[in-house]
């Protein structure tokens, strides 16, 4: 009897454990996406798609890019902007090179996003910028 | 007041240029900025939009309302359309040269003053024109734009301390567009001027001055990937980071010495005007 109850807790604790620690991954996760793009004043540039694992209100739901280098002279700015799927923008921001911008939006877990990058100035060419970019903020 | 400062400032052509500046900085505004998107182009039926659109609409065009993003979203119509405007106002002073200028030399005795002067004079005139177009502008972005600005300009930081841009948005860019509102047309002025002491017809005085501007953007920024000669450089500095202010007033030189140089060999000469 006692065997059977023994077997049946310690049973229950790891269904717990496991359970929890299903939990914790899927709240811990987010996606981190490179970008290595072209961009110039006067066409936007796609970063590439990532998938949203919290709501925008959400604390860890806001947006974050780091914008590591570009190939001009100077620290450049860029004008961000989270796009869903049909090109509609979630949320928009600035960013300045060699720094991070973390950015509020409306976007829903669960959804495709991607960046629209673009500079500010349209007479300053095009440059190559890369960087890290995801649609939730780490933990 | 003077008739001659009269004519000067209230010629139909300065209010035509005044208004068709300050309305194409509101309309570039609502299309730049994104709220075009968020307000009459918004897609309320959206996949990912659940719960309330109107909520995510709200939030959309709230986040739009600053400062910096209300004077940023029009950085690029400033700098392709104010050199287009400074120089088509230069016809002020070409029609005055070709008119007016016969009266004045009969009660001035010194003509080179009375061209300098008239020079100096339309250069002001542009120069406030431009910039009073813009203060009107950033007036109204005041009144509007209520959400606090969180992203920083540091070119004034060195003078008044850290985050002076996001403390004070208003007055960064009311400092800042001494520079690119009255500085810039009163070189620009100049130049284009002097180019009319050289070239007979009107419009050589215009197009050449705006060659030089946008051909020498395409050739140094672009090109040669060199700002600090670029001409546009002057009204574009604000998207560079981590920036001496200063520098912005580099590109200026090329079109200032050209100036100078236009007029002593204009004198040297002793050609007729």
């Amino acid at each position: 009897m006692m065997k059977r109850l023994k077997k049946l807790v310690l049973t229950s604790v790891l269904a717990i454990c496991m359970m929890i620690a299903t939990a914790v991954t899927a709240f811990a996760h987010r996606e981190v996406k490179t970008y290595n793009v072209s961009v110039s004043g006067h066409r936007a540039e796609d970063t590439g798609r990532a998938i949203k694992y919290h709501n925008g209100k959400q604390d860890y739901g806001k947006f974050r890019i780091a914008l590591d280098s570009s190939s001009v002279k100077g620290n450049i700015t860029l004008k961000v902007r989270m796009e869903n799927s049909d090109h509609a923008s979630r949320g928009s921001g600035k960013v300045t090179e060699p720094n991070t911008a973390t950015i509020n939006n409306s976007g829903t877990k669960g959804y495709y996003y991607h960046l629209n990058l673009i500079r500010e100035n349209i007479l300053g060419g095009s440059t190559v910028v890369t960087g890290t970019w995801s649609p939730d903020q780490p933990h | 007041m003077k008739e001659l400062t009269k004519y000067r400032l209230f010629n139909r052509y300065r209010i035509i240029v005044t208004v068709a500046f300050i309305s194409g900085l509101f309309v570039t505004w609502f299309f730049a900025s994104g709220l075009y998107e968020a307000t009459l182009g918004f897609n309320a039926n959206a996949e990912d939009i659940q719960g309330s659109a109107k909520e995510v609409q709200t939030f959309l065009i709230y986040q739009l309302l600053d400062l910096d993003t209300y004077v940023s979203s029009t950085f690029n119509y400033i700098s392709c359309i104010v050199p287009i405007l400074v120089t088509v106002l230069t016809i002020l002073f070409i029609k005055e040269k070709n008119s007016l200028f016969i009266n004045l030399y009969v009660r001035h005795n010194k003509r080179r003053t009375v061209l300098i002067q008239t020079m100096l004079s339309h250069s002001v005139l542009n120069g406030l024109t431009i910039y009073l177009g813009f203060i009107i502008f950033l007036l109204v972005g005041l009144v509007i734009n209520k959400v606090p600005v969180s992203f920083n300009r540091d070119g004034l930081d060195w003078l008044f301390g850290e985050n002076f841009s996001i403390r004070h948005c208003f007055l960064y860019y009311l400092l800042e567009g001494v520079i690119k509102f009255f500085v810039f047309p009163y070189i620009y002025t100049l130049f284009s001027c002097a180019l009319s002491l050289i070239y007979k017809k009107t419009y050589q005085c215009v197009i050449v001055v705006l060659i030089y501007y946008f051909f020498g953007t395409i050739i140094f920024a672009i090109g040669f990937n060199f700002v600090l000669l670029s001409p546009s450089h002057t009204l574009a500095f604000t998207s560079i980071h981590n920036y001496f202010i200063g520098y912005s007033l580099v590109p200026l030189s090329i079109p200032l010495i050209a100036t100078i140089g236009i007029i002593i060999l204009f004198f040297v000469r002793g050609e007729e005007y």
